[in-house]
């Protein structure tokens, strides 16, 4: 039981009290586009992260919101090491872990793992749980046999499932059953950052509140930070520290919860936001939904600027031509930044603004 | 013109693969002690006399590359080598034996295609009808049989029986057109008979699943709903469809035909290029074997491309690549 | 808001959830190998072709014993009980020859059973032989891509087109006919079709979820080969592996027949019914026995493999399966519909335990 009150110390290369755990120095990931036939030409750029930075404060959870395409599971895969960043840095812990080697990468898998969205292809279906959730033990040698089988039931134990399963098969568990075995399987080794790319997107609602509250749980018991994908809003609201809000490859806003919830300054954060549903009708009906024209834009082709342009309500000449920085806005703390060169203004109706420009 | 420059890709890349197995098989053949390479050139019961001859006649003790330079040269003109055991050149030999291969190929292909496919479209047609799972059941004993015994059992049953109630029409053995077309048949029918159905089988099962597999299909129901007749239906939409895998698979089965050729000929003794081939093992006929081993690739390159013709011709999408 | 207010709800399923997994102690998930083997007990026709095959395996190995009860060495010719006036085999039953005599008088039964040693060594070997080469190289193939994949496949794709008798013809006038020109000659074709087929199934699985999630722990390509893809593979390689056994074995006798293998005076069902083609119609059963005994064994091993075949995956269309006797289809028409226990995941919905007892 005394391995379960065991929090994470800092990694060796972090100065003391630094309490940035991740940080996103300007990664850009394009997906060179081939034509098929003997001689491969590359004729376009899939862009599917295009200069980003963020970063994950220790402990804490970063929320990453977008729609698909907006290239957030693709940021996720290059913070995991799992596909190879075009340009721009990692930096976990005060170590560079940007392209490294396979062997290189090894012990920081340690410390980096992930969540993955689909509770049914995420666990290999012909192996038993007890295999799966050991597989991290196995692969870095730190536990075998007798120890390892201890261990892991320790683990079941702690996300909620019955040790005794030990040997069943995926397929003996229901869906939010499953997605604690990932989370067991990523917990394994202790690691220090958590990439949860949409895990509960694929549940019933009523099982992602246990999931979530579990995440939390964790996240408090082992001091783990996380970085939560997500396209349900309410959810990131629920779990989340900071936010950041992606669109086609680029963030467009990001900040502290609260502030970026309550005080949207990004028209597509404002429309996301009001497209949200609400359970209270009065609310419901009170809320006027900003519905944005046109279909998000292909990665290869994006707009010229600001990328959102062709579709938002608020868009002037220069917001085809220059790309608005992101920088904090007047009124908003230095955390909240925003990329817009005509941020949302307090008590500005952008439904009325979206029905006068048409 | 795309389908020509197709064809001239494909045989361009045929002769290099032609040129490659000749090449493979003389090193194969020659990179040897030269004694040992003289002895099997010069044949079995060659004396030391002969055996001499032949090493200064073929240049063995050259070195290997001018040797292969020969080679290449020979083949360029037709000639294929010497047989010392037959006293004849190998081109020779083997002109006189293909008649009764081409005879063999060529019936036993179509019986073998004309049967096949057509029990797999009614098998498919009328799935399991009484017709269906008889021909299932012999599909089953078909696959499992090797072709010389289904060629055996054939004499046995059948050949052996007739003989012996003085019926001669069916016969071992070969005999030319020329000798008449009916006495022709009744030397090749068994032969067709057993090359064809270990292959008829495979057919059988492959059309069936295939054009059931069509039949399946959205566009079929289409096609029937427009108010066109079952008929038209199956064979216009679902058997052109069904029938291209059965092309592909063509092509890989060209090598198994040879093998099938080989044993036919040596069971019912048709004296073709495949039984003199394996004849040719018992007497250590070295030219002879290298003469076969080059014409049969020839002959697989050439099968090859002809499927892919046919391929092309069926599924429109593949002349554009 | 809302995912608050379910939370109550989702303690209580959750509650019912544990309550189920606790009352159901220590249960072993059935593998899909013990449900394979329950259908398969059910297939009355595979069971037969199974029988078949265990006493032909049987007779083959205690050959020795049958010498020392009819006093008739495999390769000891007996001109003056074996043969009769003209020279010709004796039948049946005669002179205590079980199945008479072959054309220089030896005991064909005695002979049978030694070419059955062949031909079951040949088969297993060059099938075993097969399976480990092309799993490895359809895995290599299909895992890692690229340049490997397209250099593979296209040697796997000449192999499976090569006319296996040129090169049976010359290997055996370079090395002479022998046992060992038979195996060097099948093993390098038993190997292609499993190659083919596992790689197509490997470049599928390599896309699931669970493959990255194998990466994202920092599993190694060998690791995730052998663990991961592999067990995945098992089914579909056992059903070629059964149904390449016939071919071996026909492919061997063909080789024998021709004179390319295993050659006089050692006993092969080829050789021997090469040499029966001279008595055609002095002794029928010089070349009805062997044929009959090759014939069953390999229809055996086929009977088998599509049974086995049918067993592993059920959703295959049992009413009729080409090539299966009436007497298989009864049987399976008959047979109650096991419980879908979850075999295949990626087709189970969520699992729900089966009440005790089923």
């Amino acid at each position: 039981m005394s391995d379960l009150l065991e929090s994470t110390e800092p990694g060796p290369g972090t100065p003391a009290g630094d309490d940035v755990l991740v940080r996103i120095e300007n990664v850009v990931k394009y997906f060179p586009v081939r034509t098929g036939g003997l001689v491969r030409r590359t004729v376009g750029h899939v862009q599917a992260v295009d200069d980003v930075s963020l970063s994950i404060p220790r402990g804490k959870t970063l929320g990453l919101v977008g729609e698909t395409g907006s290239g957030k599971s693709t940021l996720a895969r290059c913070v995991a090491g799992l596909i190879p960043v075009t340009s721009g840095k990692v930096i976990f812990d005060g170590r560079d872990v940007t392209n490294l080697s396979r062997s290189a990468m090894r012990p920081v898998r340690r410390e980096i793992q992930m969540i993955f969205q689909d509770p049914y292809s995420s666990l290999n279906p012909r192996r038993r749980v007890g295999a799966i959730i050991g597989d991290p033990f196995t692969i870095h040698r730190t536990a075998t046999g007798g120890e390892r089988k201890r261990q892991v039931q320790e683990l079941m134990e702690r996300v909620g499932l019955n040790p005794e399963h030990y040997n069943r098969f995926p397929a003996e568990f229901s869906g939010g059953q499953r997605q604690r075995i990932g989370v067991a399987r990523a917990l394994a080794l202790r690691p220090k950052l958590i990439i949860c790319d949409e895990p509960v997107s694929a549940l019933d609602v009523s099982i992602q509140a246990q999931v979530l509250n579990l995440l939390a749980d964790l996240q408090r018991d082992y001091g783990l930070t996380y970085l939560f994908i997500a396209h349900d809003l309410e959810v990131v609201r629920h779990v989340s520290n900071t936010v950041a809000v992606m669109y086609l490859g680029r963030i467009v806003e990001s900040g502290p919860i609260t502030p970026v919830y309550d005080t949207p300054r990004h028209p597509y954060t404002a429309a996301l936001l009001s497209a949200a549903p609400a359970a209270d009708p009065d609310t419901a009906a009170a809320r006027q939904r900003i519905i944005l024209t046109g279909d998000v834009p292909s990665p290869i082709d994006p707009p010229s600027g600001c990328r959102f342009h062709p579709r938002c309500p608020k868009a002037e000449q220069i917001c085809g031509t220059q790309e608005p920085q992101l920088e904090a806005k007047a009124g908003d703390a230095a955390t909240h930044v925003t990329a817009c060169h005509f941020p949302v203004q307090a008590g500005e109706n952008l439904a009325a603004a979206q029905a006068g420009a048409n | 013109m795309a389908i020509l420059g197709f064809l001239v890709r494909r045989i361009l890349t045929g002769i290099v693969v032609v040129w490659l197995v000749a090449t493979g098989a003389f090193f194969l053949f020659f990179a040897r002690p030269v004694a040992t390479v003289a002895h099997q050139l010069a044949g079995r019961a060659a004396t030391p006399q002969v055996i001499n001859e032949v090493i200064s006649n073929l240049g063995l003790n050259q070195p290997i590359m001018v040797q292969y330079w020969h080679f290449l040269d020979g083949l360029l003109h037709g000639n294929l080598g010497y047989s010392y055991y037959n006293q004849e050149a190998v081109t020779t030999m083997l002109k006189q034996d293909l008649p009764p291969t081409i005879s063999l190929v060529v019936g036993g292909v179509i019986l073998w295609l004309v049967v096949g496919l057509t029990v797999g479209i009614i098998s498919a047609t009328r799935a399991r009808s009484l017709f269906d799972r008889t021909s299932s059941v012999a599909v089953l004993i078909g696959l499992s049989m090797p072709v010389f015994v289904i060629g055996e059992l054939l004499i046995l049953i059948v050949f052996v029986p007739l003989q012996q109630h003085g019926i001669t029409w069916i016969n071992t053995g070969y005999a030319g057109i020329s000798q008449g077309v009916l006495t022709w048949m009744g030397h090749m029918i068994l032969p067709w008979i057993t090359l064809a159905t270990v292959q008829a089988a495979v057919y059988t099962r492959l059309m069936r699943g295939q054009l059931l597999d069509t039949m399946g299909e959205d566009y079929i129901r289409t096609a029937r709903s427009k108010g066109l007749s079952e008929r038209r239906v199956t064979f216009k939409h679902g058997v052109r469809s069904a029938l291209t895998p059965v092309v592909s698979q063509l092509g890989v089965d060209v090598g198994q035909l040879l093998g099938g050729v080989v044993v036919v000929e040596a069971v019912f003794g048709l004296g073709g290029l495949g039984q003199v081939s394996v004849e040719a093992i018992d007497t250590d006929n070295l030219p002879v074997i290298i003469g076969f081993v080059i014409i049969a690739a020839a002959f697989v390159v050439a099968a090859n491309i002809v499927v892919d013709l046919l391929y092309a011709l069926l599924d429109p999408r593949v002349r554009i690549a | 808001m809302s995912i608050t207010g379910i939370e109550a709800a989702s303690q209580e399923a959750a509650a019912g959830e544990s309550a189920l997994d606790t009352g159901a102690a220590k249960i072993q998930g059935r593998s899909q190998w013990q449900l394979t083997w329950r259908r398969l007990r059910q297939d009355k026709v595979a069971m037969a072709a199974l029988v078949v095959i265990l006493v032909i395996v049987l007779l083959a190995i205690f050959a020795p014993v049958f010498v020392s009860f009819t006093h008739h060495p495999p390769n000891i010719a007996y001109p003056n009980t074996g043969e009769d006036a003209a020279g010709n085999p004796v039948a049946p039953g005669t002179n205590g020859f079980w199945l008479g005599t072959d054309g220089t008088g030896r005991d064909l039964f005695i002979r049978i059973l030694y070419g059955a040693r062949i031909s079951l060594f040949v088969g297993f070997f060059t099938t075993f032989v097969g399976v480990v080469a092309g799993l490895a190289v359809g895995l290599m193939a299909g895992y890692f891509g690229g340049f490997v994949d397209t250099v593979l496949a296209r040697f796997t794709d000449a192999v499976l087109a090569f006319p296996y008798i040129v090169l049976a013809l010359a290997l055996a006038v370079v090395l002479g006919p022998s046992l060992t020109v038979i195996i060097g000659v099948i093993s390098f074709f038993s190997w292609a079709a499993i190659a083919r087929i596992v790689r197509g199934q490997t470049l599928s699985i390599k896309e699931k979820e669970y493959i990255e999630a194998a990466r994202s722990l920092g599993a190694g390509p060998f690791r995730i080969m052998i663990f991961d893809i592999l067990p995945n593979l098992l089914a579909p390689v056992l059903v070629l592996a059964t149904l390449y056994i016939p071919t071996a074995i026909v492919f061997e006798a063909t080789l024998s027949y021709l004179g390319l293998g295993i050659q006089p005076p050692t006993a092969s069902w080829g050789n021997i019914l090469a040499d029966a083609q001279n008595f055609y119609s002095t002794s029928w059963w010089y070349v009805v026995f062997p044929a009959l005994v090759l014939l069953i064994t390999t229809l055996a091993f086929n009977l088998l493999g599509d049974g086995v075949r049918d067993a592993m995956d059920p959703r295959t269309e049992r009413v009729f399966a080409a090539g299966r006797g009436r007497r298989g289809r009864k049987g399976r028409e008959k047979r109650q519909v096991l419980a879908e226990d979850g075999s295949d995941a990626a087709h189970a919905a969520p699992y729900v335990p089966p009440a005790e007892g089923s």
